[in-house]
């Protein structure tokens, strides 16, 4: 007997129940049973995972699903949470796994700023009468540029480093096929390429079928190296070596042999049907020096014509290494914050260690300014961008342009259940049961990827307009246009913003 | 262009529509000996007790001037000369430049030794109508002949209330079709329901005596009041027996429906046709091949290209509470597969007859849903080896033709199949 | 016109909410609720879901180019119409010979009439089409 108490109730209405069957069929978890010798469905209430998705198929709003409010005795400190946690330890013996990003109520800074706005003295922009430029390229900027003169045509005469052009400072993040769906990367990879934007493939390696989407790829390498060949970095745009990642920093990644399929083994380059690790660190890198080394090889390779992305989670000293990363040769650096996803983790990891972006990304910027050496460098914010309002704070506080990935698993249908590690999403986003996977139609996942990134647009043109900025590039940290609300003196300087008022 | 077509059955209306799909303008001139319009002849049990003809029309009265054809009904013909292109009939002659022949076919009634009163038939509107007419004030019939048309028919006379006595040469009811099972599920049904049914029975002779016939069998005498023959029917060639059109059991039919004289076809029941599963020749006389040929002919007589899907027997028929589907081939030879299922509960009783891999056959009593998709089986000769069981045991389902099949499938049918 | 409604078994999800559509366009009332827990007379659907194993999808009528129920009819019930099959009830006796050809199975037997999908021609696009929550269905017309 278990002794986890159902942590939601499923509620059938029969009035409105038609015995369709549709929950049935599509609950993954088998929480719902018919039996046609009763006319009977049954319904298990310690099976729910709680993601709604029966909710949402039944024709006729006859499920609610209600979280056991009652679990236990209300308890300031020891949460329900916490009891059936540990109730599963003692019951398993395991680590407490969980699915997506840090779920606890840290503070959200994105929550304690504010965006300033114009007003007769500066007057605000009509995004409806007046272009908005949200193109950005990521890249390193050179010191200064020199332009010569021919027969009265002027051009460039700097070389400059290879660059990626996005039309929208949003790129979706990494989320390998493995841990997604091909279905879903194929989402993801139609969308950035509708959007002329990027997307970028984990360390998954690139399935043959989206080499097409190459132009708007960003191909991993991270302490595994799987799906790495010269196909590889000839097809993506830009490459990514990922040190960190910030649900789980300092952690490495374990996709378990039952989910290496024949096609996830081909693509990752790996025998199928066993487990894909990739270790905690990256065993030929333990210095800036090794990093640069890497770098240097990944450039040679690709004929110094792509950018080389370098992502670590956020940590307690993140500006100093980013500061290396950036004299080891790095033309992006990506910083992803605690609240960023991931497929799998120890909860104790997710839930407790980190930093926050906003903070990360404020000290880093003001690091490299301070060092003189931010052109040198694009800066990637990423973990937890939740609105357009989140990406033009971040951008605001030092970003070039920001990466979202639960966003976009929401956007194709994830309900964060958080339940990713399970391989059973009722979505077919993270599982690579043939049966789920069947549920994400790559025209509707990309459809609804371009339809958020498209109005997410719309609404930062909108913001710049209030703001009378009329390109992002002019926004780009631009601090005094932000204010802080409840926020001590302290975090106030560390973000490097004034409080409201101010 | 001047399109003739002798007959009104079904055969000859997919010949109007076939022409007209291709040529909406030249005259077509329609011959049939019955005077009236055409009707549906797997509905003529109808007759027996609806008072409208209307009922069993093929197509409605207006088909024929929509279609701007001309029709001569009522008239017989005696001959034609196909070197000079006319029809002869009794008191007039057409030309024609495209001829289809689809006179159908005609009851087959024995002589009875020693019997001089008529013997009722039941293969056209005419001899349907004569027979209710004979039947107001009789109430024991004998039907002679176990086939479709005599069980049919003893189903329907039991109907309106009069005794019947269904007389059978062979074992069972139905044994063209070759299957002892269904057979035997048929007579217990017609004997469960209250039909007199004699099997393997020969009949010696009959004797009027007043108003009553006397029947004499093997084994013993009956007494009856009227004897309906319904011993099968045979294609109507007698106008072309002393023609050179080929004719053999019917008038020989290629796949374009053209008959061994140039512009000259054939279709429906009057015709016999390469039948890929018996690998020869047969006469095949159910509706869908004679709407089917018709159609066919009817594209190839106005200058189109079309060929006939591939033919062999196949029937959905109810006879009392059974209902049932029987296509292809039945009656297995030895290097034959036969697999069968039977449920006594539900009464269903499933048979696929299976000949190096392919579908040759199948049948289906009782649950007959969905039969199209066993059907198509056969005619694409698709290999079953790996899903025989599933075919005979599971609810019919498409999905269990691996996808490449099935694409295949769909695409042909929505594009056509040529 | 010709009118087709096709399912890519790829992103069919199984869920069957394509027959409950269907079953609530032709029900009397037209109200889900209504029609599934009140209505007496009920057909089944006139989509046909089918399941192998991991592999499903729906089938209904395909319009044929050529089709072999209009050739099958023994009441010439069935006709081209702006291309789409439809059998005319008035005529139907309930003899089958369509369910015997139809190679899709399309066909279904109601009370001693045959019925099959009309392709919603009411509709601008056929109902199970509009509902389908993963576009396995499509809509085509040419």
């Amino acid at each position: 007997m278990s002794s986890v108490i159902p942590e939601f109730i499923v509620d059938k209405n029969e009035d409105r129940c038609i015995k369709c069957k549709v929950c049935v069929r599509q609950c993954s978890e088998e929480v719902f049973k018919y039996f046609e010798e009763f006319d009977l469905i049954r319904i298990y209430n310690d099976k729910c995972v709680g993601c709604h998705r029966c909710e949402m198929m039944c024709p006729t709003d006859a499920l609610t699903i209600t979280k056991n409010n009652a679990l236990y005795k209300e308890n300031f400190h020891w949460s329900s949470y916490t009891i059936n946690s540990i109730k599963k330890q003692a019951e398993t013996g395991g680590m407490i796994l969980t699915g997506s990003g840090n779920d606890k109520a840290y503070v959200s800074y994105w929550d304690r700023m504010l965006l300033d706005a114009s007003q007769v003295t500066n007057p605000p922009i009509d995004p409806l009468r007046e272009p908005m430029e949200l193109r950005t390229y990521l890249g390193k900027k050179p010191d200064r540029i020199t332009l010569k003169e021919e027969n009265g045509e002027v051009s460039l005469e700097t070389k400059l480093s290879p660059q990626i052009k996005l039309e929208t400072p949003i790129m979706f993040s990494a989320m390998s096929y493995g841990s997604i769906s091909l279905n879903a990367c194929e989402s993801l990879a139609s969308a950035a390429s509708k959007l002329g934007t990027f997307y970028n493939t984990g360390e998954g390696g690139l399935h043959k079928k989206l080499y097409k989407y190459g132009k708007n790829t960003i191909g991993q390498i991270a302490s595994g190296r799987f799906g790495v060949d010269t196909d590889y970095l000839d097809t993506c745009a830009a490459i990514e070596i990922k040190i960190g990642q910030g649900a789980k920093p300092g952690i490495g990644g374990h996709l378990p042999g039952e989910k290496v399929t024949v096609e996830i083994s081909e693509t990752r380059m790996i025998p199928s049907g066993t487990d894909a690790i990739s270790p905690a660190p990256h065993h030929d890198i333990y210095s800036i020096e090794d990093l640069k080394q890497l770098i240097s090889l990944i450039k040679e390779a690709t004929n110094y014509e792509k950018p080389v992305f370098v992502k670590i989670a956020a940590v307690h000293n993140s500006a100093a290494i980013a500061s290396g990363i950036v004299r080891a040769g790095a033309d992006v650096i990506v910083i992803d914050g605690f609240r960023g996803g991931t497929g799998a983790a120890p909860s104790v990891i997710r839930d407790n260690t980190g930093i926050p972006i906003e903070v990360a990304l404020a000290v880093i910027d003001q690091r490299l300014r301070d060092e003189s050496i931010r052109n040198e460098v694009s800066i990637v914010a990423a973990g937890g961008i939740r609105s357009s309002a989140d990406a033009v704070k971040a951008m605001a506080l030092g970003a070039d342009a920001v990466y979202i990935a639960t966003a976009a698993l929401i956007a194709m249908g994830c309900t964060l259940c958080q339940k990713c590690y399970k391989g059973k999403c009722n979505w077919g986003l993270t599982t690579q049961d043939p049966v789920l996977t069947r549920r994400l139609n790559p025209e509707l996942g990309s459809q609804r990827l371009t339809n958020l990134v498209n109005s997410w647009n719309l609404e930062i043109k909108e913001i710049l307009g209030s703001m009378g900025i009329n390109a992002i590039e002019a926004l780009r940290g631009n601090r005094l246009r932000l204010r802080g609300v409840g926020l001590t003196e302290l975090e106030s300087k560390i973000l490097g913003i004034e409080h409201a008022g101010m | 262009m001047k399109y003739v077509i002798i007959g009104n059955g079904a055969a000859a209306i997919g010949a109007i529509e076939g022409i007209r799909s291709n040529d909406k303008k030249s005259e077509i001139v329609l011959l049939s000996k019955e005077n009236c319009i055409s009707y549906s002849k797997p509905q003529l049990y109808k007759m027996l007790n609806e008072e409208n003809v209307q009922n069993i029309y093929y197509r409605n009265e207006e088909f024929y001037t929509t279609n701007n054809v001309s029709t001569i009904l009522g008239k017989t013909l005696i001959s034609v000369d196909f070197n000079k292109k006319i029809l002869l009939l009794e008191d007039d002659t057409i030309k024609y430049d495209k001829l289809l022949i689809a006179t159908g076919a005609k009851a087959n009634v024995p002589k009875l030794k020693g019997f001089d009163g008529e013997t009722y038939s039941f293969t056209n509107i005419d001899e349907a109508l004569k027979l209710k007419e004979s039947l107001v004030n009789k109430d024991k019939i004998a039907v002679l002949g176990g086939g479709l048309i005599g069980v049919k028919l003893s189903e329907y006379l039991h109907k309106m209330g009069k005794e019947v006595i269904l007389i059978v040469s062979s074992k069972g009811v139905l044994s063209s079709l070759g299957d002892e099972k269904i057979s035997q599920i048929l007579n217990n049904e017609i004997i469960e329901k209250g039909v007199n049914l004699l099997l393997s029975t020969k009949i010696v002779g009959a004797k009027k005596i007043d108003s009553k016939i006397e029947l004499k069998l093997e084994k013993e005498n009956i007494i009856c009041e009227a004897i309906v023959s319904c011993k099968g029917v045979k294609p109507e060639v007698s106008p072309f027996e002393k023609t050179e059109l080929s004719i053999d059991q019917g008038i020989k039919v290629d796949d374009h429906m053209k008959t061994n004289i140039d512009d000259v076809f054939a279709a429906g029941d009057v015709t016999e046709m390469y039948n890929s599963i018996e690998d020869g020749y047969c006469n095949i006389p159910i509706l869908p091949n004679a709407y089917g040929g018709g159609y066919c002919a009817g594209i190839n007589m106005s200058g189109g290209d079309a060929k006939i899907d591939s033919v062999y027997p196949m029937n959905s028929l109810q006879i009392f509470d059974v209902q049932m589907i029987t296509m292809g081939l039945l009656s297995s030879a030895e290097k034959d597969e036969v697999i069968t299922m039977f449920d006594s509960k539900k009464r269903i009783y499933r048979k696929l007859v299976i000949r190096e891999g392919k579908l040759i056959g199948a049948a289906l009593l009782g649950d007959i849903d969905r039969a199209g998709i066993l059907n198509n089986i056969i005619k694409c000769n698709l290999d079953v080896s790996a899903i025989k069981e599933e075919l005979l045991n599971s609810k019919i389902n498409f999905y269990v033709l691996p996808r490449n099949m099935r694409e295949v499938i769909v695409k042909s049918y929505i594009e056509g199949i040529k | 016109m010709k009118r087709r409604i096709i399912c890519n078994e790829d992103f069919c999800i199984g869920c069957r909410l394509c027959e409950v559509h269907c079953n609530v366009k032709h029900s009397k009332s037209r109200d889900i609720i209504l029609a599934y827990k009140y209505e007496k007379e009920k057909e089944p659907s006139r989509m046909t879901f089918e399941q192998k194993e991991q592999v499903c999808g729906s089938i209904v009528c395909m319009n044929c180019k050529d089709p072999l129920c209009i050739k099958a009819c023994s009441m010439g019930a069935i006709k081209i119409e702006d291309g789409t099959v439809i059998i005319d009830t008035d005529r139907c006796v309930g003899c089958w010979m369509c369910v015997m050809v139809c190679p899709f199975g399309a066909i279904k037997r109601g009370d001693k009439k045959a019925f099959k999908c009309d392709h919603c021609h009411d509709e601008e696009v056929p109902i199970c089409v509009l509902n389908c929550p993963n576009k396995a269905l499509m809509y085509e017309a040419d």
